[in-house]
């Protein structure tokens, strides 16, 4: 079963990316992205909202379940970051990469084929690649290569090995694919890397979507092992408190960025490993905060660095008064990240610490701390970019065009943060709809036909 | 069902004026108006005061139901309560300190006037307010725990108000590592009370003519919850060792030195420890515990404070020796005492903190109206020390105990060497595997 809305809309990408790239420099190449993303949050808005009447065949074009926020989420993002993306980082090829990257994205989410999934994962990984080749001087795309070819290697093999019964081997393969793709402890190497050295655009249209979460969430409906379980929140408990250590210590903002995301991603992969429903509900409710939040946080931090260059955090080195929009947008997404009480990340977090507390109580104890260094390194991260210089550098604060990709992001983060019934409804309604599709474990008839294998459970 | 609707309306209010006063941030700055925003601080403000007044009054004739709850938002397994406790004590507390906000805004009026970051100051202010009035009416640690985190922010940014200067900032950020570390005391002892099934729900106790966390069924699960909100409580009041930020807290305005230090925030902690009357009482180990940690914050805060050379620090070691007492006060039983304590002492010292920028004309003000030299005063504790011990004393309160010191290298320092080890062997991997070759 392939869900229509997503492939509608990973289609208008592909077009999107091709556009983009027939472009004659960077400046045409991001009018005509942002009119593209435009269109497709316009559509993806529509069919959130009208378009469970509409039936195409036998298929409905809405996704069931929470692929719904999913598709929603994807368009905004997109619509966003190029919206962002500053030209100094981003030429039309890498705009035409970040499309791609969203459509495979698209396409990981529209499918319960195991082996869309697989070609999704994979290609997704050499589109980042080739981004990162691109950039020679940069030098990190040999890096990338080992851990996301790795991951990608493991996913295919679990597929195989799950095509052929082997259940227990195919989910070790699975799991050391999730890790490795998730930047999960200690496979995390790559992640802080990526994050320092490639164009903003590109590490969160490959990051952000977070495949690995997904595919973890999908594998534990389909084996309800408690071992799983168990090995699957403590590496996510251990990689939140990690990164989170790691994260003060920091001394360039870009890889404190990482850390900090990746101590939050640790927190959805605990969630996502509590198995009962309040906890993934709160784990999916916490993407949707952490993926509008982080990637708010993670664009102003590229406008920054448009301006300033490399951005240290070593000393205070700012001054807020040129640039206060950009300034407290920062200060609000990095709250908003973080789970700050009167943001939606905070319901979130609380919901799925109740959801996990009775299974892990000793591993939310790590996260407490995690979460409490994550909140102290904001902070710090704000007051070593915005204050302690006295005459302010000539620096130009966010135009009408950021502005607007910036409050589309942060608005629904408070709204919600103050009434947070407003993203519970929609999410509990569709989570109630029906659950994630997992992949279905192979029968002897299935192995005979390839398309009855791709079926929903 | 009234007496709920008013204290929540007083709940709100602030929260909705820090809400709207951040969105009219957003705007230029030439577009606003100070008028205006001093306006929106103080109706907010007077709308809480007056709620909690009429609930005041109405709470003997009205049967209230303890820790009423208005739900935040719901799932089908869970609900986040908004638990309001409209008891006596916490609406008198409230009033106080919506007066003092409002009195501490009429001040700064005059005081911020064309100041670059008057706007920053009175949505930090209202913000502030909205956090205590959160902490002192809710009726449940998990409610009580979103204005714990409000005030801990809103502290750091005022400490760190003139943000052109490095120290400000400096200060401001160790404030605030300081209330995380101990914020994880507060949310670990969530976490523990939610897994005991004890819950976090204060409720009527025997001991207490307020809502406190009940100590019925105290197993030792419950047991280290309590020293963990012991914990939680240390860092927001100051205690030893964690005592050193609040003296350089002082950079921020003297109006907000005086609220946070002086009179409000540095008292939450002493606050919650009454919250958690029951639960100390009935294990002899937090008796001791508080009472010893009361006890060592006095006296370091007593020797300390006959040091300092500028009045800021001598008020700042005050609010903490007065403060340690107030804590031997609860471990000791005395709740009456300590709460009429809190109010006298948040009083006094946020008008002395206030009265602080004009010492110098005062003191010569007195001089010259006495005709002679203000003679000095309070050297009981000097001359009761025997010679010899007297040089040892003065070290120790010059260094300031040589807390931060024991701080920063003892546990730190450790944990940034561990981290910045990690990250070089980070470095060094990725080099190796990008094939570098420096």
């Amino acid at each position: 079963m392939v869900y229509l809305s997503h492939i509608f809309i990973a289609v208008l990408y592909l077009v999107g990316a091709n556009w983009a790239l027939c472009s004659a420099d960077a400046v045409i190449a991001r009018q005509r992205s942002m009119v593209t993303a435009l269109i497709a949050l316009m559509v993806a808005s529509m069919i959130t909202v009208f378009g469970s009447a509409v039936l195409l065949g036998e298929q409905p074009l809405l996704p069931a379940g929470p692929s719904r926020f999913i598709v929603l989420t994807l368009t905004l993002l997109t619509f966003s970051v190029v919206s962002f993306a500053p030209l100094q980082t981003h030429r039309r090829q890498t705009f035409s990469r970040i499309f791609t990257l969203m459509a495979l994205a698209l396409g990981f989410f529209a499918t319960t084929s195991l082996w869309a999934a697989v070609m999704c994962w994979s290609l997704s990984a050499v589109v980042a690649w080739l981004e990162l080749k691109s950039h020679k001087s940069r030098g990190i795309h040999r890096m990338f290569a080992w851990y996301q070819f790795s991951a990608a290697g493991f996913f295919l093999a679990g597929a195989l090995l799950f095509s052929f019964g082997a259940v227990s081997p195919a989910l070790g393969c699975f799991l050391l694919a999730i890790s490795l793709r998730s930047g999960v402890f200690p496979w995390q190497s790559w992640f802080t890397h990526f994050f320092e050295k490639a164009p903003m655009g590109i590490v969160i249209a490959y990051v952000i979507p977070q495949f690995g979460f997904f595919s973890e969430l999908m594998m534990l409906q389909q084996e309800n092992s408690r071992v799983l379980a168990v090995v699957i929140a403590s590496l996510g408990a251990l990689t939140a408190f990690v990164a989170a250590l790691l994260g003060i210590a920091q001394q360039e903002s870009r890889r404190a960025l990482a850390y900090l995301i990746l101590s939050q991603s640790g927190l959805l992969t605990f969630g996502f490993a509590g198995q009962t429903e309040l906890a993934v509900q709160g784990a999916l409710l916490c993407w949707f905060s952490l993926a509008l939040s982080c990637t708010s946080f993670a664009l102003l931090i590229a406008v920054l660095e448009a301006r300033r260059g490399r951005l240290l955090i070593n000393r205070a080195q700012g001054n807020f008064s040129h640039t206060p929009r950009i300034a407290m947008g920062f200060l609000l997404a990095g709250f908003a990240s973080v789970g700050f009480p009167l943001t939606l990340g905070f319901a979130a977090e609380d919901i799925l610490l109740q959801g996990t507390i009775s299974q892990y109580p000793w591993l939310s104890l790590m996260l407490a701390v995690a979460m409490a260094l994550n909140g102290f390194n904001v902070l710090r991260m704000f007051f070593m970019l915005f204050t302690g210089r006295k005459k302010p550098a000539d620096e130009v604060d966010i135009g009408l065009r950021e502005n607007i990709a910036l409050a589309v992001l942060l608005a629904p983060l408070f709204l919600s943060g103050l009434l947070p019934q407003l993203a519970l409804q929609p999410l509990l309604h569709a989570y109630n709809e029906k659950q994630l599709n997992a992949w279905q474990r192979p029968q002897p008839t299935m192995l005979d036909s390839p398309q009855s294998f791709f079926s929903l459970r | 069902m009234f007496i709920k609707s008013l204290v929540l309306v007083g709940v709100v209010a602030p929260v909705i004026c820090a809400v709207v006063l951040g969105v009219m941030l957003w705007r230029p700055r030439q577009q606003l108006r100070e008028e205006l925003f001093t306006r929106i601080v103080f109706a907010s403000f007077a709308l809480s005061i007056i709620c909690y007044l009429i609930a005041l009054i109405a709470l003997p004739f009205a049967t209230v139901h303890m820790g009423s709850q208005v739900t935040w938002f719901d799932l089908p397994h869970y609900h986040y309560s908004l638990a309001i406790a409209p008891d006596a004590m916490s609406l008198i507390v409230a009033i106080f300190s919506a007066i003092l906000v409002s009195m501490i805004g009429a001040f700064s009026r005059r005081y911020l006037h064309r100041d670059p970051g008057y706007f920053r100051f009175y949505l930090f202010l209202s913000l502030f307010g909205a956090g205590v009035e959160i902490i002192i009416l809710s009726s449940s640690l998990d409610f009580l725990f979103i204005g714990w985190e409000i005030v801990g922010f809103t502290s750091a940014m005022l400490i760190a108000f003139f943000y052109e200067r490095p120290k400000p900032v400096e200060h401001g950020l160790r404030a605030f590592l300081t209330y995380r570390i101990c914020d994880v005391g507060l949310l670990s002892a969530l976490v523990i009370l939610h897994h005991s099934e004890h819950g976090t729900l204060f409720v009527n106790n025997q001991t207490t003519t307020w809502l406190a966390l009940s100590n019925t069924d105290a197993s030792s699960l419950v047991i280290v919850a309590g020293f963990l909100l012991v914990w939680a409580a240390m860092g927001k009041s100051a205690q030893v060792p964690l005592s050193g930020w609040l003296p350089r807290a002082m950079e921020g305005p003297t109006p907000s030195s005086a609220i946070f230090y002086g009179a409000i925030s540095i008292h939450l902690g002493a606050f919650l420890l009454l919250r958690l009357a029951p639960l100390i009482a009935s294990d002899w180990r937090m008796q001791i515990s508080v009472l010893l940690i009361g006890l060592l914050t006095a006296l370091h805060g007593s020797l300390s404070g006959r040091v300092q050379s500028d009045i800021k620090s001598v008020l700042a070691y005050a609010s903490i020796t007065q403060v340690g007492v107030i804590w031997m006060e609860i471990a000791l039983g005395f709740y009456t005492l300590a709460v009429i304590h809190m109010i006298g002492h948040a009083a006094l010292r946020s008008l002395q903190i206030l009265r602080s920028p004009s010492l110098l004309h005062d003191h010569q003000y007195l001089e010259s109206a006495m005709g002679a030299t203000i003679p000095r005063a309070a050297r009981h504790i000097e001359n009761c020390l025997p010679y010899s011990l007297r040089p040892w004393v003065y070290r120790h309160g010059l260094e300031r105990g040589v807390l931060d010191a024991v701080l920063r290298f003892w546990f730190l320092a450790p944990v940034l060497a561990w981290a910045r080890w990690f990250d070089r062997m980070d470095q060094r991997w990725a080099r190796w595997l990008n094939r570098e070759t420096n």
